[in-house]
Formats: C-alpha cells, sequence, structure tokens
C-alpha cells in the first residue's frame, strides 16, 4: 500500500513567505489607516479652519455693509458709546435730531425745506436762461439770497449739487493764519490785504466785522503816500446791508464739523469740499478775516500742517500726512502711556476729532526718551485701534482654533478705507496667520440710514420710500 | 486506495484577483483622501483669493493715484513720465506699487512655474509679469512705521492679468496739464517757476511789457533759512500773462508801468517791486530797488509808489481791471450799476464769453481789496464804501481807465456774486475753451478734458530743431543726443480746444492744437478728430480681461529673497522734467548746462508719499548694501535669518535725511542697481533673511484658484 507523500503543513518557506506576506499586508493596512487618519485629520483641520476663516471673512463683511463692529443698534443705549454727544461734540452715530435736540445744529423751522420733487428739487437748478435753445425760462433762486440760504441742520435730501450757488467756497483761499504780532514784520503780507470775504458768505448773520488795521511797511522810509505814512489806517466795516451774504455751504460745513468726529465730517462734505468758514464763532480764534482756525491753523487736531500750509485746504491736504478714523469704542482706553481699561466718552470724543500721523512723519522713532510723540508709537496705535479685534467664536471647543475679526476704517490721501483683517490664531502652537484686505463696504452716511432714529434697532428702506423710518439722518 | 484529497480552497489566481481588487479598492480610498485635502486647501485659496480681488477692485476705483512731486508738463509729448505706462489707467499700472497691493514676481522665478496651458509662461514670453500680493496692508500708511504683521497666506496667490490692456483716457496733455485751478474770483494766475531758460525773455518796453520776480516770501515759508527755497522755486511768473497766451491785455491787470513809469495792477499792489531782482542776490532790500526799465538809476519816489500794500496800490490795481474790462466790452454803463449777477453771458457768441468772465474774474478781486482800506461808512473821510470809492484814471499802453467811477460795496458784492456764476457756468460748459484756469472753490469732473491718444495718424516726430527758441541746443535741456527724435502719438479731443495758451513750465514751447477731420497738421500735436473714440459704445468681447490667480508655495524656493526684482518697467523712472539744472551750478540759472539723463534723475526728491506709482514697486521691501553703521554689505551674502531691517530701502536709508538721500536715487551705478532692485527684497516682508528649502533647480507647478473678468475703465474716476 503506498501513502501519498502529500503532506498537509505549510513548508518552512511557504510559511515564511506567508508571514512575509502577512506582516507587508499589515503594515500597509496599518500605514494605510495611520496616513488616511493622518489625511483625515488634516483634511477636518483645514475644513475646520476654513469654516472659520469663511465664516470670518463673512463676519468682516458684514461690518463691511453695517458697521456692527462700532455700534450694534440692537444692543442697549447703555452699551452704544458712539451715539453720544460729548461737550458739545457728536458722534459718528449720533442722530442729527440729537444735535438739534441738544441745540449743536438747529434747525432753522421758521425756512421750509425743500421738497424732493417740485419747487426746488434736490439738484438746484441754474438761473434762468431766457435765451436757452429750448427758450424756456428756468427757475432760479432769487437774486436775494435771504430764505433758501436760512435754511439749517441736515437735510439728507439735498444733493450738494455742484450748480448750486449755495454749494460754492466764497473764501479768500489765499488767507493764512498769521500771528497778529507779526502783521508788521518786514516781508509779511497783511493778512486780509484782498478784502474781507466774510462780506460774501459767512456762518451767521454778520455783524460787525472786526476792526482792521494795516500798518505802514517800517521798510520804505519815505513812502510817497501820506495815509501810508501815517502809523496805521484802522478800518472799520459796520452796518452794511446783509441781504446778499451767503450762509448756507458754512453753516453746513461748521456744524458737520462738530456733528460727528472728523472722519465723518470728510465722509460727508462733497469731496470737492474746501474745508473753510468764515465765522464769529466764539469758541475758536479766527484769522484777522474771520476763518475759523480750525481750517487753517496746524495747531489744532483739524490740520496737520503738512509743508508748513495755513490757508484753506481740501481732503487730500488734510489726510496726506495725517489721518482720521473710527477708533473702535471697544479696544483699551491707553493712548500715549494711558492704563488701558474702558475708554471714557471724553477720551473718544477726543480721538475722533484728531488726527493721527500716518505717513511721513510716522516713518521714525521719537529717539528723544523725553518725547511725548513719536509718529511711529501714534500710527501703531492708531491702526491697533481701528482693527480692534473681536473673537469670532467667544465660547470654543479648546482644540479649535481662534478666530479674531476685525474692520478698521480711517481717511488717507482722501480715500476712505475700510481695512478687514482675519486672523487665525493655532490652538497648540500659537501661531498667528492674518487675511487683510481693503474691502468694499457701506459707507457711514449709509451706515446711519440703516440705523433707526431713536430706540435702537434697524430702519426699514425701501427704494420706493413707502415705508422708510426715521433713520439717524432724519433731521 | 487512497484518492487524492480534494481541496477546494481558492486557486492562486483567484487569490491574486482578490488581492488586486482589494488593493485597487484601497488605493483608491486612499486616493480620494488627498483629493479632499487638496479641495480643503483649494477651498482656503479661494477664501484668500475673493479678499484679494475685493481689495484689487477697491483700490483700483477709490484710491488716488496722486504723485505730486513728478513733473506734469513737457516740452514735447514724450518728455514727461505723466504721460508714460505707469499712468495709463488699467489695472496692472495702477496697482502695481507698494502702496496698491501688487508686486510683480521676479522673472526668474516665475519662469520655473509651470500652469494651465502655459499661461504663466505665456504672459511672461509677451513681457508681462506676475504678480504677489503685498506682504503688508495696501493702506497707503506708511510702511516703515507698521508693526510686522503676521504671516499672510495669500501671499502664496500669484496673480496674472489676462488680455491686453485698451486704449483708455489720457492722465493730461503731457505739453499743458489743464486744468489749471486758481481761487475765484481771482487776479491773473501766477506761480512758482525755476529759475531756467524756459520763461520767454523779460521785455521793459511799454509796448509789450512782460517780467517775473524773485517771490517775496513771507516770514513763514522763511523759517529754513534765506536761500532755502529761493534754490528751487525763486521766480514768481505771471503765466497767465505770458507772450503766447493770446490776451495781452490781461498784462496791464497783472503789472503794467503807466505813462509815469509808476506801476499798476495786482503785483505792484500785492507785492510791490522791491522783490525785483537787480542784483542777482535773492535778497530782500528796498535800497537796491532800480525800476527795471531804468537800470542802474537810483530809487525815486515815483518807483517806490506801490512798493507796499496801501490806499493807492489798490486804487491802480482796480483801475486796471476797469481798464481790462472796459478793453473786454463792458465799461462803466455795464459796471456802475448792480443788476441781477446770474443773468445769461452778454455775449451771443460763445467763443466771446471768457472775456465777460475774466473781466468780472479781475474785477471782482480787486474792488473786494478795497473792503481792507475803506471803511463801509466813514463820513470823515473823503471816501467810503457806502458812498463808493472814486478810482482814478490811469493811461496804460496809452489809453485811459474809466473815469467817474465809484465802487461801492453793493457793487463790490455785485462783481462778486456775478463773477462767481460767470467762472462757474463757462467752466461747466466749455471744457475745451481754455481761455480761463476753473475754478478752485468747486472743483468738478467738468474741469478735465477728455483726451485719448490718435494711434491711428502717424505718431508726431519730435525733432530737436521743433522749438525756434532753443534751436540745436534743444537737447542739452532734454538730455537726449541730437539724432535721437523720439516719435509719440498724437492726443485728440472730442472738439478742438479753443485757447490753448501756453503752459505754465515751459510757457515759451508753442502747443498747435489743430486738429483736422479726415486727416492731420503735420506741425500740429493733436491729431485727426475722426478717431475720437472715447466716449463710443463697445462690445465686452472688445475690452473684457481677466484676473487669473493661481496658488504655488513660491516662498519655498532657496532664492526667493535674493532674487533681483522683475525689470522695473521704463515709465516709472522717475525723471524730472526737461529743465536747466539748477543743482549743477550752485544752485543758479545755467546757461550752458547739458541737462542729461543722469541730472534729470537727481532733480526730484525721492519722497514716497509724493511719487509712489514710480520706482521700483517693491521699493519698499527692497535690499540695498548700505546701513546707518557704515558697513557696506551685499545682503544677499547674510546667513539665513539675518535681521535685514538695516539693509532695506523702506523709506530712506537711515541717515535722517528723508528728503534727499534714498539709496535709490541718483545717477551712480550702485543707485541704478539698488533702483532695478538688483539686492532682492525681504518678500514676506518679516524683516528676515529667509531662504526656503526648495532648489531652485525644481520647477513647480501653480495651481489655478479663480478667473474673474473685469473691465478697466475708459475714463479716469475715483468712486465714492
Amino acid at each position: 500500500m503506498r501513502h501519498s507523500p502529500a503532506r498537509s503543513a505549510f513548508t518552512l518557506i511557504e510559511m515564511m513567505i506567508a508571514i512575509a506576506l502577512g506582516l507587508v499586508i499589515i503594515y500597509v493596512a496599518v500605514a494605510g489607516v495611520r496616513t488616511a487618519s493622518q489625511t483625515i485629520s488634516v483634511a477636518n483641520r483645514l475644513s475646520l479652519e476654513n469654516s472659520l476663516l469663511r465664516s470670518g471673512y463673512y463676519a468682516a463683511q458684514e461690518q463691511l455693509d453695517f458697521w456692527t463692529n462700532l455700534d450694534d443698534p440692537t444692543r442697549p443705549d447703555a452699551e452704544r458709546p458712539l451715539t453720544r454727544i460729548t461737550s458739545g461734540h457728536g458722534m459718528p452715530f449720533t442722530s442729527m435730531n440729537a444735535l438739534r435736540d441738544a441745540g449743536e445744529w438747529p434747525h432753522q423751522g421758521t425756512v421750509p425745506r425743500f421738497p424732493s420733487s417740485g419747487g426746488f428739487c434736490q439738484i438746484m437748478p441754474r438761473p434762468p436762461e431766457t435765451s436757452s435753445a429750448d427758450g424756456v425760462a428756468e427757475a432760479h433762486p432769487p437774486a436775494s439770497t435771504t430764505g433758501w440760504e436760512e435754511d439749517q441742520g441736515w437735510d439728507p435730501t439735498v444733493s450738494w449739487s455742484p450748480h448750486d450757488p449755495r454749494t460754492w467756497t466764497r473764501a479768500n483761499l489765499a488767507e493764512k493764519w498769521i500771528k497778529p504780532e507779526d502783521y508788521a514784520c518786514p516781508g509779511v503780507l497783511p493778512p486780509v490785504m484782498f478784502g474781507r470775504y466774510a462780506l460774501f458768505a459767512y456762518t451767521g448773520t454778520p455783524g460787525a466785522l472786526m476792526p482792521f488795521t494795516i500798518k505802514a511797511d517800517t521798510n520804505v522810509a519815505a513812502p510817497a503816500d501820506p495815509a501810508a505814512a501815517a502809523a496805521a489806517i484802522s478800518v472799520t466795516y459796520t452796518g452794511y446791508p446783509t441781504d446778499t451774504v451767503h450762509h448756507w455751504y458754512y453753516r453746513q460745513a461748521k456744524a458737520l464739523s462738530k456733528a460727528m468726529g472728523y472722519a465723518a465730517f470728510c465722509e460727508y462734505l462733497p469731496p470737492n469740499a474746501i474745508y473753510t468758514w468764515y465765522t464769529d464763532s466764539s469758541d475758536q480764534q479766527l484769522t484777522a478775516g474771520g476763518i475759523d482756525r480750525l481750517c487753517v491753523e496746524a495747531g489744532n487736531d483739524f490740520c496737520n500742517g503738512d509743508g508748513g500750509q495755513v490757508s484753506s485746504r481740501g481732503i487730500y491736504r488734510q489726510t496726506y500726512q495725517t489721518s482720521f478714523g473710527y477708533i473702535n469704542p471697544l479696544a483699551p482706553s491707553d493712548y500715549n502711556g494711558g492704563t488701558g481699561g474702558t475708554v471714557a466718552d471724553a477720551d473718544l470724543a477726543w480721538w475722533y476729532y484728531k488726527h493721527f500721523d500716518t505717513d511721513y512723519t510716522a516713518m521714525k522713532p521719537n529717539t528723544n526718551p523725553l518725547a511725548t510723540w513719536d509718529g511711529v508709537r501714534e500710527l501703531k496705535w492708531f491702526l491697533g485701534h481701528l482693527n480692534f479685534p473681536q473673537r469670532q467664536l467667544v465660547l470654543r471647543p479648546s482644540q479649535w482654533p481662534d478666530v479674531q475679526v476685525s474692520v478698521g476704517r480711517f481717511i488717507k490721501n482722501g480715500r476712505h478705507l475700510a481695512m478687514a483683517k482675519v486672523r487665525r490664531v493655532a490652538p497648540l502652537t500659537g501661531e498667528v496667520i492674518e487675511l487683510t484686505w481693503s474691502g468694499l463696504g457701506t459707507t457711514l452716511r449709509g451706515a446711519r440710514q440703516q440705523r433707526l432714529r431713536a430706540g435702537g434697532g434697524w430702519a426699514r428702506w425701501d427704494n420706493g420710500g413707502a415705508t422708510i423710518d426715521p433713520n439717524l439722518d432724519t433731521p | 486506495m487512497t484518492h487524492p484529497r480534494h481541496i477546494a480552497a481558492f486557486t492562486l489566481f483567484e487569490v491574486a484577483l482578490s488581492l488586486g481588487l482589494v488593493a485597487f479598492g484601497v488605493v483608491s480610498v486612499l486616493m480620494l483622501l488627498p483629493a479632499g485635502l487638496k479641495a480643503q486647501q483649494l477651498s482656503r485659496f479661494q477664501i484668500l483669493a475673493a479678499a484679494k480681488a475685493e481689495e484689487m477692485v477697491e483700490a483700483f476705483v477709490a484710491a488716488p493715484n496722486g504723485n505730486p512731486a513728478l513733473d506734469t508738463e513737457g516740452m514735447t509729448l514724450y518728455d514727461v513720465a505723466l504721460a508714460h505706462r505707469a499712468e495709463t489707467w488699467d489695472l496692472e499700472s495702477r496697482l502695481s506699487s507698494h502702496r496698491f497691493g501688487l508686486m510683480p514676481l521676479p522673472v526668474e522665478l516665475a519662469r520655473r512655474l509651470d500652469s494651465d496651458g502655459d499661461e504663466i509662461k505665456d504672459i511672461l514670453d509677451q513681457g508681462g509679469y506676475v504678480y504677489y500680493s503685498q506682504p503688508l496692508a495696501s493702506t497707503n500708511t506708511e510702511e516703515q512705521g507698521q508693526a510686522v504683521a503676521p504671516p499672510n497666506e495669500a501671499q502664496r496667490l500669484i496673480i496674472g492679468i489676462s488680455g491686453f490692456a485698451q486704449q483708455n483716457c489720457m492722465h493730461s496733455l503731457q505739453l499743458k496739464n489743464w486744468p489749471y485751478h486758481t481761487p475765484m474770483p481771482s487776479p491773473p494766475l501766477h506761480t512758482f517757476h525755476m529759475a531756467d531758460l524756459w520763461l520767454p525773455q523779460r521785455d521793459y518796453t511799454q509796448s509789450s511789457y512782460w517780467n517775473y520776480n524773485v517771490w517775496p516770501w513771507p516770514d513763514y515759508e522763511y523759517q529754513s533759512g534765506p536761500d532755502w527755497r529761493n534754490k528751487v522755486e525763486c521766480w514768481c511768473m505771471p503765466w497767465e500773462t505770458a507772450p503766447g497766451n493770446g490776451d495781452p491785455d490781461i498784462q496791464k491787470v497783472y503789472d503794467w508801468p503807466d505813462e509815469n513809469n509808476v506801476h499798476c495792477g495786482y503785483f505792484p499792489y500785492a507785492c510791490g517791486r522791491l522783490w525785483d531782482w537787480p542784483s542777482g542776490d535773492h535778497v530782500f532790500n528796498a535800497t537796491q530797488l532800480v525800476p527795471p526799465s531804468q537800470p542802474g538809476q537810483p530809487v525815486s519816489a515815483a518807483a517806490l509808489l506801490g512798493d507796499y500794500p496801501s490806499r493807492p496800490g489798490v486804487l491802480r490795481y482796480v483801475a486796471a481791471t476797469l481798464w481790462y474790462a472796459q478793453r473786454k466790452g463792458f465799461g462803466p454803463s455795464a459796471l456802475a450799476t448792480v443788476d441781477d449777477p446770474h443773468r445769461p453771458f452778454t455775449s451771443a457768441d460763445e467763443r466771446e464769453r471768457w472775456k465777460e468772465v475774466q473781466a468780472f474774474r479781475f474785477l471782482a478781486h480787486a474792488a473786494t481789496c478795497l473792503t481792507s482800506w475803506y471803511s463801509f461808512s466813514a463820513p470823515s473821510e473823503d471816501d467810503d464804501l457806502q458812498r463808493g470809492v472814486r478810482i482814478p484814471v490811469v493811461n496804460l499802453a496809452g489809453l485811459p481807465s474809466p473815469s467817474d467811477m465809484r465802487i461801492t460795496h453793493q457793487l463790490i458784492t455785485y462783481y462778486h456774486e456775478r463773477a462767481t456764476w460767470l467762472v462757474n457756468q463757462f467752466a461747466s460748459s466749455y471744457p475745451y475753451d481754455w481761455a480761463v484756469p476753473r475754478p478752485l472753490n468747486r472743483v468738478t469732473m467738468m474741469d478735465y478734458p477728455l483726451l485719448q491718444s490718435d494711434i491711428f495718424t502717424p505718431p508726431l516726430p519730435e525733432g530737436l530743431p521743433a522749438n525756434p527758441l532753443y534751436g540745436a541746443d534743444w537737447n542739452r535741456f532734454i538730455g537726449r543726443p541730437v539724432d535721437d527724435h523720439p516719435h509719440n502719438w498724437r492726443v485728440l479731443s472730442p472738439e478742438p480746444v479753443r485757447n490753448v495758451g501756453v503752459s505754465q513750465t515751459y510757457p515759451a514751447s508753442p502747443i498747435n492744437p489743430t486738429m483736422r477731420d479726415n486727416g492731420y497738421e503735420p506741425t500740429s500735436q493733436f491729431g485727426d478728430i475722426s478717431h475720437f473714440n472715447l466716449t463710443e459704445p463697445f462690445e465686452a468681447a472688445e475690452r473684457c480681461r481677466q484676473i487669473v490667480m493661481w496658488v504655488v508655495d513660491w516662498q519655498s524656493y532657496e532664492d526667493f529673497e535674493t532674487l533681483p526684482s522683475a525689470p522695473v518697467d521704463a515709465s516709472k523712472y522717475p525723471i524730472a522734467g526737461p529743465r536747466s539744472g539748477w543743482h549743477e551750478n550752485n544752485d543758479k540759472p545755467v546757461t550752458s548746462i547739458v541737462h542729461s539723463f543722469d541730472a534729470r534723475m537727481v532733480d526730484l526728491e525721492f519722497r514716497d508719499e509724493q511719487m509712489w506709482t514710480y520706482r521700483n514697486p517693491e521699493k519698499t521691501i527692497m535690499f540695498w548694501t548700505g546701513n546707518p553703521s557704515g558697513t557696506v554689505v551685499d545682503p544677499r551674502t547674510l546667513p539665513t535669518g539675518t535681521d535685514v531691517t538695516p539693509y532695506m530701502v523702506l523709506n530712506d536709508n537711515g541717515t535722517g535725511d528723508w528728503t534727499n538721500e534714498y539709496p535709490d536715487k541718483g545717477p551712480s551705478l550702485e543707485a541704478r542697481k539698488v533702483f532695478n532692485g538688483l539686492y532682492g527684497a525681504d518678500r514676506n516682508f518679516n524683516r528676515k533673511l529667509d531662504r526656503g528649502p526648495v532648489p531652485k533647480s525644481v520647477r513647480m507647478r501653480a495651481t489655478t484658484i479663480t478667473r474673474l473678468n473685469f473691465y478697466d475703465p475708459r475714463v479716469q474716476a475715483i468712486l465714492r
């Protein structure tokens, strides 16, 4: 009987091969699973980060559109510091109505406001073209400016058309702020030698323009003119007719300068505006001709003194060396070595009525140890307090990244900037990456029209005008 | 008997097949994982791309492009940088600057990048650039003072513009940067001017009197020493009265000697004649006064009349403006009584309306000056403005000014209102009549003419002998060889420019605005008016371009910060105008200086905040070799991780003299190396020299993230 030599067991070689194959398979499987696991983890982390970044991006876009980082109209009044009036100065979300009630910008109640259609329309008509091609005489403002010039308070239906003669700056743009003691210095021109332009436009009802004294030039030994040889010629100007004096533009400009802060001042005036007005204001000193020194003197916080210029300017020059911005009221009160903590209304108001160095004067740190001013430090403070970051998720799992969002708004070189930042902080390493862009969004004027005038909340708006709620710009 | 046992197992083939299927499945699943990862990465960069695209649009439409330190006028169409590509109104030209968010990727690095359809290669082959995102916020603020920002992932995006720039409006006319703005009402426009040869010759003869003067710097602007600004802008040039501006009567309003050699007009009233420059030393000194028409003669009492603002001076100024108004057809009957200031222009002929504007403009300004010298009511004096101030008659060029004129307060306010209305109406109605400067009080878009290049007419060869005033010597001043005749497209406007006049900078250079229909005037700088199409409608396909964004980790290259900048477009050289080189002759006017390209490269102050469109777009972050300690080091040789702040150009060289000492300024070879970014740049702005792990021999693939259609606007405009 023969038995089959076949055995049922594996040979050693087979076993070794099988085991080796098995190990390879197990290794590959484990490696694959590990790789897959890691990949999935990374993908999940990326997905989570992307979700958070995307939500941060959308949050920033929402802030660009609705300015909620500066003023949330759904919050109680106590949490809306930018709606208040401090020492006669409004803030970006102070309602025109509140300014009127506080007596800061009274509405001239006796003057009918311009209706949105018919009569005086939004775009003021040009004077009559009786010889125009169509032969139709157009409506025009009366030769006397009494009445339509007297309109005061903010009227959102008026477009400040350049065709409207009320919007024209009628000032001596060569007039400078020169110290009175310098009037008679050799080489210094009399500051109002080109006349008194307050005769043409003035913030109030002009009364007695200040006396002006012209002194003889001490360098000229023997003036032939006997009058010039006298020690001085005092020229008074009182009792003149005032029915042709313009008021509207200067009153609007002056009132706007204290209504919402200087950044808003630049937003509300037309881009071609000249920042100047003649006034008898008692809260600012004047040039010899009567220009409010706020407009022309570097010593205050509206004029930056760039180039030593002490005459009237437009928005580009006012925001070329320095900027005006919208400081986040949640940022700490630590300007120039301050102690931090919650910002007081007075400080907040000051920051909204102050220029900050943002260009060549912020190039180098001030090396003087006694110096209280340092342009570099100011620029960093300014940008940091505009873009004060707010957490996207206040409560979050500890392994989730922290995402912070901010939108900082300011004016530079006449450009109204909204700088959005979304910052991600890694939960374990603390690594920070940042997405920054200058965004397009709503202007302050648009944002104010989004908010109800009283009581908080959002105003309804439709283009038909049927359901427009009273908003912050409604007089 | 035994039987072979039947083993019911898989065959080797079956096992192999099964394993193969399992392996396929596992591999397929594993392959999905990186795809998912890639999808997430793509998603990340799509967020970044959306933000970057929004920024590009915002910067393009909202950022002003003012470069106030740059010369804006030349003697020829070619000679002013403002007319070059750096100022064209297309997306790349506008944004490729260190203040607006895009910087060209070094070309050597860009050529290592592959992309779908070789799109990057095609752009580079056509002479274009691909760009990376500026490492810090493009807010126009001072980069040097900004905090070091965290890493910006958007820097991995690279950006290309697909499609060619189309012809859009010109920034301005190179020969004359119209509009000129001046406050209204005002005297004839007068400006600072360099002490150079481009002014017309002075002429002291009464029949064609024309003069310019040393500017009387008031104390406020005298603060840096008596010669500080005199070295640069020392002369007061009455541009509006310059010969060639077409209205010789204006000179009488500005400054004109009467038959007794007493000067009348604005300048003698406002500044007097004390600031003439008889001795050439710029010094204000009454004892040196010499009436220009009597050189060497002692000071006379008559000459001193009007040497300082005075009542007689202002009366002569008013008289001169009345004289002018009469010459323009507005005599006492039109000026002695108050009328409706808003009435239409008096002349039915549109070509004559500028005369009324000018007449009331000058008269209103002069008459208002009376309010500084006369009270409204002063019964004890001979004159006041309630009763009227009597204006004496002056004889100018043999013609008397109106007699029996009394200027009252009511007339002054009427003149002002009338002048203001007239000039605004004129500016809004006649953008191509340049007889009157535009009102600074109310700048509008109507002040700006629509101009474009005529690319269908043979360009204007700008040969050197074209200007008869300077003849064959012209090349000395414009910095070109005699045989170098650059050609430039002629200019188009929708209608011929009326009263084109002369420029403020080069009033001796003629401008010929003649435009023909279906043809051109060979000597005119303007072309064929039938070619004007700036305002015509267009099809989308004609002008659509695309922003293409890719992602690639280009900062992994070992040399991403040590590679030189992309070649700087020649249009970004901030050359000065072809002036005569006051700086080359000890700050004195010169007559024989060859004004070379090198000299023109140092004429301008390289102030960053005034000239950001010009210079290398990577200027702020690029390296140079010096530092404040004086050590000269090639920053490319520094160890990885070195603090490179001392080697960055930023906005100065650390010496403290930020007005004049930029390391990329000047004609030296070293300055040009810096200007062209040959030493590399801190392209992630972390103030450290970085080198990535990837050798430069490795090619990378750029993955397309997004494509966005856009149009360049045809006309310049800033959105609010």
